[in-house]
């Protein structure tokens, strides 16, 4: 129940930048459709006018555009800052929010529960609103060559496999779109646990943020390195083993290092 | 009662806490002196958990620390500053089990302050009553306050002391840190002074003014040479 209300405090917080962001994203990718579909158009009738047209568009001519992956990089540029910014925020000025969530008489891994839920349900949502959108630009992309006459080939679903970034934010089996998530949660975890320790340890150094990196990146490298040297030396089956063993033990080490800052070392 | 058993603390190359043990009695007022940078503050927040000692025990009536018990009013508002006063108080009712709306609404009323101002309109003094009232309201056995009197008006300064000697206070034991002794000096039963992040004397200052004939500021000087 505490985790609900505290989930619905953060939500409630961070729901005017994320509607900036997320309007943002819309309106830069349909402005980038329409200036699209105008140059194209004038392209092919320019071509049309010269001699017999052979080329044939795709939605990946519009997807594979610099402003369309512009929008989308600075989309999780965003939601990487925001990672930070969810628990620096409580940090600002001398009226640190921070205090009092620390001085709330639950457990603080609520706060820590809070955080992490508000920030899976903004990049679900914005996966989410991507695709309404994507879905809503094919359609007006099709309609809009068809009404011209201009011959528009291959599917919605092929577009978006050839395309790197979305085949990664929709890849085409559920198992895969959980493993995504998974590393999703996975990255969020070790920006959390940097805050944490940083926090936890710039009353003892001026270098805590370069400590709390070589901790986590240490941590990071580590299975990363085991798993080159035994990359020649096991079976796939037990690559597998290894790789799913890496994913539990980051995500173990991640909470257990950020339960550990927030419950006993953290400074405010 | 609060029992600060054998607390450091060191920050970078500075140890602001040495060895620091004392204790505050439910029922009563202790007040911890120390001119500035003595780790008074620090003391505080390294009961409440906010600022972790490096060694030591924090023991409250023979028990770790349960934050439903002891309350900590720090000297800012810990809300974000678009906050209203009716924000502050909603989310208190939302996380802290203990806290009284009723009591709230009388404090409310005790410092005439008004629930739809926003904390970055008011001035010093009403911040630290909003402090107070919402320090207070979670109907805590002890209270913690830090520089409760700091750069506030006189009136608000008499508000706030009249509260210490009302009802609302009795029988909650209240360790409070603050430059402004002489305000309070007849309401403390027993000081603890601090030197250095070091305990230097420790008394009942009823038995020093009637023994000694001297108030906490006559020790005060005696200790600090001021």
């Amino acid at each position: 129940m505490n985790l609900l209300k505290l989930l619905g405090w953060e939500v409630e917080r961070m729901t005017k930048p994320y509607l900036i962001l997320i309007t943002l994203l819309v309106v830069t990718q349909f402005t980038w459709l329409g200036v699209f579909l105008w140059s194209e158009t004038n392209m092919y009738e320019e071509i049309r006018r010269t001699g017999t047209p052979d080329y044939v568009l795709t939605f990946g001519n519009y997807i594979g555009g610099v402003p369309f992956i512009l929008s989308i990089g600075v989309a999780v540029a965003a939601m990487l800052l925001y990672s930070f910014w969810i628990w620096y925020r409580d940090f600002q000025g001398r009226g640190t929010f921070m205090m009092r969530l620390l001085l709330m008489p639950q457990q603080r891994m609520l706060v820590f529960g809070a955080k992490l839920a508000t920030m899976m349900l903004m990049v679900l949502g914005l996966l989410s609103v991507q695709w309404i959108a994507l879905k809503l630009q094919y359609i007006a992309f099709t309609g809009w060559f068809d009404s011209q006459m201009i011959p528009v080939s291959g599917t919605f679903e092929q577009a978006i496999r050839f395309d790197g970034a979305l085949s990664v934010m929709y890849p085409a089996s559920f198992v895969n779109f959980l493993i995504h998530q998974v590393l999703i949660v996975l990255v969020i975890l070790y920006i959390f646990a940097f805050v944490l320790m940083e926090r936890s340890l710039w009353q003892r150094t001026l270098w805590a943020p370069i400590l709390a990196m070589l901790i986590l990146g240490t941590l990071i490298l580590v299975p990363v390195l085991t798993f080159y040297f035994l990359e020649n030396r096991l079976f796939m089956d037990e690559l597998m083993l290894l790789i799913l063993l890496g994913l539990i033990g980051w995500m173990t080490a991640a909470i257990w290092i950020a339960r550990r800052y927030l419950t006993k070392k953290l400074s405010v | 009662m609060i029992e600060v058993l054998g607390v450091k603390k060191r920050y970078r190359k500075k140890q602001v806490i040495e060895d620091v043990s004392f204790t505050a009695q439910k029922g009563e007022i202790t007040c911890l002196i120390g001119l500035n940078g003595t780790g008074k503050s620090t003391i505080l927040k390294g009961i409440m958990g906010l600022t972790p000692f490096d060694k030591g025990t924090v023991l409250v009536d023979g028990k770790p620390i349960d934050l439903n018990r002891v309350a900590f009013v720090p000297d800012h508002s810990t809300f974000p500053i678009h906050f209203t006063i009716e924000q502050c108080e909603a989310f208190m009712r939302d996380f802290y089990p203990t806290f009284d709306p009723n009591l709230f609404a009388r404090l409310v009323d005790e410092f005439k302050l008004f629930p739809e101002d926003k904390l970055n309109e008011l001035s010093k003094g009403t911040l630290a009553k909003v402090n107070l009232a919402l320090g207070i309201a979670q109907d805590p056995d002890y209270l913690l306050l830090d520089e409760p009197f700091s750069g506030i008006d006189v009136f608000s300064k008499e508000q706030i002391v009249e509260l210490f000697s009302s009802d609302i206070m009795e029988d909650r034991g209240v360790l409070i840190t603050t430059h402004e002794i002489e305000d309070i000096e007849y309401l403390v039963d027993k000081a603890v002074m601090l030197n250095r992040g070091r305990i230097v004397r420790e008394f009942d200052v009823e038995d020093v003014r009637f023994i000694h004939g001297k108030s906490i500021v006559d020790v005060m000087r005696e200790e600090y040479g001021a």
